[in-house]
């Protein structure tokens, strides 16, 4: 029940992330023509400064991708607080730990998705102004072959197409470029089909790579076809080529912030905000005096009118003292992440009785969600490469990213870490130091008998040696949509009293597979490198655990969340299997898009942000030709 | 009280005393040396502000104490490079948290530690950094609290020495520490011992991470 | 009006050995400041100029009773004041300080000695000249060259920086921003053609490591000292009353509004008053630059004394009377001036504004004593924040081992780790300049040195950068910070 009139505008977005700020901003670009937007953000607004982010984050103790921003993750005795009592909460990587532990991914007072597995949903968000905006910055087109799945790999069921195509985005991934900022070149991001347009330059020259990215790339200059026959791609590659990787992090002043000065932090902050985030984008909107945000406003019911039309959005507001209130538009953008959206839609009512949720009557929303399972390894390069240097990933290897294995298995993308260990192994360099100094051994370098606990020059001598040494490799596979991957809404509830996300995750024989050969990689990069493998066996609770049989031996492998969270309000050509249409724009209600990548059908191995940004661009053309 | 600091318009700044670059020209004192802990020829200068607690004399033995546990020199500890590094030239002066949080916390052992620092200084030995260390490694109390303070010095952040006791038995609990604050993460030495620094907090330039890292020695700890 | 005779040499007067020249201030708050020291001061600075480069020892008055980190920020905090009265001091060069009026010219203000960033950024990356300055866009007709100060605004003159927001005071105008640089700094971009960015992105520019000229008193090779790169940024409050012209140095302005699309935007004539004043100084020992701050007195409140409630009667961005006011906090969008509304904001907010680092006691005491050197003008009531330097002193006089003659100052430019020089004090913000900044968070609060060691140019990697080197690997060897400076990125 709203509390006095409702707000009024032309177009009304949930959600002050990349996708609800760039169409807030596009949708204001031409001063002479003003579409009144009004956003509503769950979380905190936007501070004047960092200084309170960047606090939060030195002082973290678990420096977990959260770790800076609001809400809270843990209290002041390092304790995980109960999502039930958190207005606007959100997953932490801290909760899906293994059951009965510290942050027991089953137990609903540790995490704010209520987890009904099999498998652990491994990624996180982020619910204050601004979104994602831990994200590392990476800025990958898909390539055409992920927006035709169904069309190329037919044995693969689950798979379908894009409504549209690589050649529908080209230009708006030019325009998202260049509205984020991204740095690479060219010459070198033609590759698996990606083609530019003849004169088109990214807005700022390549980021400079690390010595641990040439590394890599000399182990793999010259291979056997034997080597890489694993692979099944066409023709087995003597060469597997490290490319630069394209970034919304400045390489040169770019609308007037600096370029990075390499503090290895960009998940989760840039100090410096040399790295685009969507705060950037959401201050430009402001000032063209035709966006409000409103912050800590959470949406909790779309209202469906005559014609099934969206006639207005309630929220609740919940800085002290909390009142409701409604937002009525033309227009209505739900930009929320592909968990909070899915989620808003089933708390809703669709007029049809049969039909669960507001734009469900494909009953597709909350199902095929993915993301890209994250599987790492890591250990001891034998000469120094001078890891924790550098942004946290200047290179990877996308040439492996479609192939008629695709028929068979999921591809994988591949991270090349500059961090060292710090990811991998819970928190280095605190973890290798104690080893050290205090005779223990969670690392497995602390090996001897006795261990070692070391003071002086001693100490000097071995963390240098090992430290600048560390190396770790990360693979983003691809994940099948299934229809039983999907967010649904629990009776467990919020600080709000909503219901929380509840989810239900597996993965596919096909990722599956996509991790062994992601494994396989592993070990051919390992003994080419001369990398000696530190990789922990993964424990018997390990909640992402799973076992593959290789080479005729059982391998436990694990996986973890890439943070990509995808495919929950899919986009399709038909309305009976898909959400949205090609224009993100629901089949069920005309006046009500969902953005993101919630819309996206397939996940391939590219990270969503650019094409995010790209479909929002395009999605806000739509959207201005109606108000 | 006479007459303030006069700052010459016209003359090029040098002092006997003072390690200050002139012009081109480097230094005319050598670096402290870091392993031979023992640079007792260093004056007992400023008396330190009012505020803190601890006598310079204090403050310069543990100095000495945190050189030769954590193997970085003593006056990249204390300072940069001032000839006398302990006189309080240091605009960061991490070094008067630590001693305040470790004093605070366990005095009686903290001035133990100290006094075994002292006695490690005479008769002057071959390796005083040799000699402290073994002396702490001799009782568990000093030598947990000891490794208490190397890591605080590495890694900016407090884990409690019954807490190391216990992670060492077998089957040991999660380890538990506290950031000692924002400032003293930033200047954690274990990322200068790996030719970086700390993730989060670059003073270094853009492409810096194309080229080899300076050398570990001088550069980033010291001699 | 200001005095239109322009600078003439220095008094005929036999001149002091300038290696024999010692100028000395007692700070003991009891003893007046004599006419003898005022003259001793003054003088020397009307005819020396400004010092070139900087000396500061670990020894003072109360020895021992302070560190050796508070003896040297006091040499450098005097340094910082004479460099003040020497570029406050009138134009013509004759006039000493105290005898000033609050609008004569200063040495800055005359276009012989600085110029302002965006008439060496020209647009299209057109060369500069130093003696040119056109009227800003819109203001041809009013514009006085001999007596007025022309500014053309953009985003920066009214947006603090990165965008952090605009300071609105508190009879509701925008606060305004400008930077502007001497000879040697001119020379040198001019030289390198580095007010072009199509010139800082050509193939001769992918080699340069920009080193700007450091200060010197006695070069080695017996040439005359000079001051080496000086960098000023200052800021403005419009003032309307009589009153408040007698207590700021005033400087008439010409100013075109931020322009949108080819139609001239509107020109405005107000009288400005200084309120905040940086230096930025590159001298041989410290290559990293001194970087100090003023404020004028009435600015703000420090913490302290709002909470002891010793307020003045009105400060130029706080209200004492409103406790209930948000601090430190932006401006409600949008952000840009209004063309219809001049330079008055568009809604009733005004910034209310706290120092969030108090000034030192030896600050303060400093500034008691300078004031009284310059008593009976305005600039009495102007005050040093604090100065900024490289305190690892090896680190901040470092130079490259293969110095060349025509590279000078040879600065060593790739240090690692810190290539600050760890600056002292660790943060300094101006509460006009660096509003929304103040704090000590790491790389988040406002620090000179900090922000401006990111500085970066649009110069380009070489072509070869990737081609192995003699042992087989690439040398990706390529170097494109500014010195320290973030006016090479305004290159347009």
């Amino acid at each position: 029940m709203a509390a006095g009139p409702c707000i009024e505008c032309d177009v009304a977005i949930v959600g002050a992330g990349f996708a609800g700020a760039l169409i807030a901003k596009e949708l204001n670009k031409d001063p002479k023509k003003p579409v009144e937007v009004v956003i509503l953000e769950a979380g905190a607004p936007i501070p004047p400064n960092i200084n309170d982010y960047m606090e939060r984050f030195y002082t973290a103790r678990f420096k977990v991708p959260e770790s800076p921003y609001t809400p809270e993750v843990v209290d002041a005795n390092d304790n995980l607080i109960d999502p039930s009592k958190v207005n606007a909460g959100r997953p932490t990587v801290l909760s899906l730990l293994p059951k009965g532990s510290f942050g027991d991914w089953t137990e609903p007072k540790k995490s704010y998705l209520i987890q009904k597995g099999p498998r652990p949903f491994a990624s996180t968000y982020n619910r204050v102004a601004g979104g994602t905006q831990h994200w590392l910055g990476t800025c990958l087109r898909f390539v055409p072959a992920d927006f035709r799945m169904k069309t190329k790999y037919p044995s693969v069921p689950q798979f379908v197409d894009w409504p549209i195509g690589y050649d529908d985005l080209n230009d708006w991934y030019g325009k998202a470029e260049w509205e984020l900022g991204v740095s690479a070149d060219v010459q070198e991001q033609a590759f698996l089909g990606i083609k530019f347009p003849d004169t088109y330059k990214y807005p700022m020259p390549k980021i400079p790579r690390s010595l641990v990215d040439a590394a890599v790339a000399q182990a793999l200059r010259s291979l056997s076809k034997d080597d890489a026959a694993f692979l099944e791609m066409e023709t087995s590659p003597t060469e597997i080529r490290v490319r630069n990787l394209p970034a919304a992090r400045n390489s040169q002043p770019y609308k007037g912030r600096r370029a990075c000065a390499g503090n290895t932090n960009c998940i989760p902050i840039c100090p410096i905000q040399a790295k685009y985030d969507p705060t950037i984008t959401l201050n430009e909107a402001t000032e063209t005096g035709h966006v409000r945000i409103f912050d800590r406003h959470v949406a909790n019911e779309i209202v469906v009118g005559e014609n099934g039309r969206i006639s207005q959005i309630n929220f609740i507001q919940y800085a002290p003292p909390r009142t409701n209130g409604c937002v009525k538009a033309k227009i209505y953008v739900i930009a929320a992440n592909a968990i909070e959206t899915p989620r808003l839609l089933l708390m809703s009512k669709h007029p049809d009785p049969k039909v669960n949720g507001v734009a469900n009557s494909s009953d597709m929303v909350g199902r095929n969600l993915m993301d890209h399972p994250y599987y790492v390894a890591w250990g001891l390069t034998p000469t120094p490469v001078y890891p924790y240097r550098g942004p946290l990933i200047t290179s990877g290897i996308g040439d492996l990213c479609d192939g008629p294995f695709r028929n068979k298995r999921g591809a994988f993308r591949v991270d090349i870490g500059n961090e060292g260990w710090n990811f991998v192994i819970g928190g280095d360099p605190n973890v290798t130091t104690l080893d050290f100094v205090n005779g223990m051994n969670a690392t497995t370098l602390n090996d001897g008998s006795p261990r070692k606990a070391l003071f002086g020059r001693e100490l000097v001598e071995k963390l240098g040696d090992v430290f600048t040494r560390q190396f770790r490799i990360g693979f983003l596979v691809e994940q099948t949509p299934d229809l039983e991957n999907r967010v649904t809404l629990s009776e467990i509830r919020d600080g709000l009293g909503l219901r929380r996300p509840e989810i239900s995750y597996n993965l596919s024989d096909y990722t599956r597979q996509g991790i062994v050969a992601a494994h396989r990689m592993k070990n051919l990069l390992f003994s080419k490198m001369g990398v000696k493998d530190c990789t922990k066996e993964v424990e018997k609770n390990e909640p992402s655990r799973f076992e593959e049989l290789i080479d005729d031996k059982i391998v436990a492998l694990s996986y973890g969340g890439a943070g990509h969270i995808m495919g929950t309000c899919r986009m399709g050509s038909k309305k009976d299997n898909s959400v949205v249409n090609s224009d993100q724009q629901s089949w069920d209600h005309d006046n009500l898009y969902l953005v993101g990548s919630s819309t996206f059908p397939t996940g391939a191995t590219a990270n969503p942000t650019l094409t995010i940004a790209a479909l929002a661009l395009r999605a806000a053309e739509h959207i201005a030709k109606r108000v | 009280m006479t007459h303030s600091p006069h700052p010459d318009t016209n003359s090029i700044p040098h002092s006997e005393k003072e390690d200050e670059a002139v012009g081109g020209g480097f230094t005319r004192r050598g670096v402290l040396a870091g392993a031979a802990a023992a640079t007792a020829a260093v004056s007992i200068g400023a008396i330190d502000t009012p505020a803190n607690a601890q006598t310079p004399e204090e403050m310069i033995v543990f100095v000495q104490l945190s050189a030769a546990l954590t193997g970085i020199a003593a006056d990249k500890l204390a300072a940069p490079n001032f000839a006398a590094a302990v006189r309080n030239s240091d605009p960061v002066d991490i070094k008067r948290d630590y001693f305040a949080w470790v004093n605070q916390r366990h005095p009686a052992l903290f001035r133990r530690l100290l006094q075994i620092a002292r006695a490690s200084q005479k008769p002057p030995s071959a390796d005083p950094a040799k000699t402290i260390i073994d002396k702490v490694n001799a009782a568990p109390d000093t030598k947990y609290l000891a490794r208490s303070i190397v890591l605080m010095w590495y890694l900016g952040a407090w884990y409690d020495p019954n807490h190391l006791q216990e992670l060492e038995r077998p089957n040991p609990p999660q380890p538990k520490f506290k950031v000692i604050s924002s400032k003293a993460y930033t200047q954690g030495w274990v990322w200068r011992v790996a030719q970086a620094h700390p993730m989060g907090f670059s003073e270094m330039q853009f492409g810096y991470w194309a080229r080899p890292p300076s050398l570990l020695r001088p550069d980033f700890i010291g001699n | 009006m200001h005095d239109l005779v322009p600078a003439t040499p220095p008094n005929p007067a036999p001149p002091t050995d300038p290696s024999k020249l010692r100028l000395t201030l007692d700070l003991d708050p009891k003893k007046p400041v004599d006419a003898a020291t005022r003259d001793s001061i003054l003088n020397n600075i009307m005819e020396t100029g400004i010092p070139c480069q900087e000396t500061a020892t670990g020894n003072g008055p109360e020895g021992s009773q302070k560190t050796q980190l508070e003896h040297r920020q006091r040499g450098f905090d005097f340094y910082s004041w004479l460099t003040f009265i020497a570029l406050n001091s009138p134009a013509d060069g004759r006039t000493r300080i105290d005898k000033s009026l609050p609008n004569t010219k200063t040495k800055w203000e005359d276009r012989a000695n600085f110029k302002q960033l965006l008439d060496v950024m020209l647009l299209n990356g057109e060369e500069p000249e130093w003696d040119k300055k056109s009227p800003p866009p819109g203001c041809e007709s009013e514009f006085k060259p001999e007596s007025d100060m022309g500014i053309e605004m953009i985003n920066e003159s009214y947006d603090q920086p990165f965008k952090t927001g605009p300071l609105i005071d508190q009879q509701g105008s925008y606060a305004l921003f400008d930077i502007l640089m001497n000879k040697e700094m001119f020379d040198y971009i001019k030289q390198h053609k580095l007010y072009s960015k199509t010139e800082q992105q050509s193939e001769a520019n992918s080699r340069l490591k920009v080193d700007f000229p450091a200060g010197v008193n006695f070069p080695k090779d017996g040439t005359p000292g000079h001051p080496g790169g000086i960098i000023i940024k200052v800021s403005w409050k419009i003032l309307d009353s009589e009153a408040e012209k007698r207590r700021f140095h005033t400087v008439d302005a010409v100013i075109s509004m931020p322009r949108h699309g080819p139609e001239k935007p509107p020109c405005l004539r107000k009288t400005l008053g200084l309120v905040g004043f940086h230096v930025m100084h590159k001298t041989e020992t410290r290559l990293q630059w001194i970087w100090t701050s003023f404020e004028h007195v009435d600015n703000v409140p420090e913490q302290q004394e709002i909470k002891s409630r010793k307020l003045k009667r009105s400060y130029s961005f706080y209200n004492p009377a409103c406790t209930t006011c948000p601090v430190n906090q932006t401006p409600p969008r949008p952000w840009e001036p209004k063309q219809s509304l001049g330079l008055k904001f568009h809604s009733p907010f005004k910034s209310q504004i706290v120092r969030m680092t108090p000034l030192t006691d030896d600050t303060k005491k400093m500034n008691k004593k300078f004031q009284e050197v310059v008593r009976g003008t305005v600039w009495e009531n102007y005050m040093l924040l604090s100065t900024q330097w490289p305190s690892d002193f090896r680190c901040a006089g470092k130079q490259v081992s293969d110095r060349k003659p025509e590279l000078a100052p040879n600065t060593d430019l790739e240090k690692e780790p810190d290539m600050n020089c760890a600056p002292a004090p660790t943060f300094l913000a101006n509460s006009t300049l660096e509003t929304y900044s103040q704090g000590d968070s790491p790389l988040a609060s406002s620090s000179c040195m900090a922000c401006h060691g990111n500085a970066t140019s649009y110069q380009l990697a070489p072509r070869d950068a990737e081609t192995p080197g003699p042992d087989g690997k690439p040398n990706f060897k390529f170097f494109n910070q500014t010195d320290f400076t973030f006016m090479l990125e305004k290159a347009r």
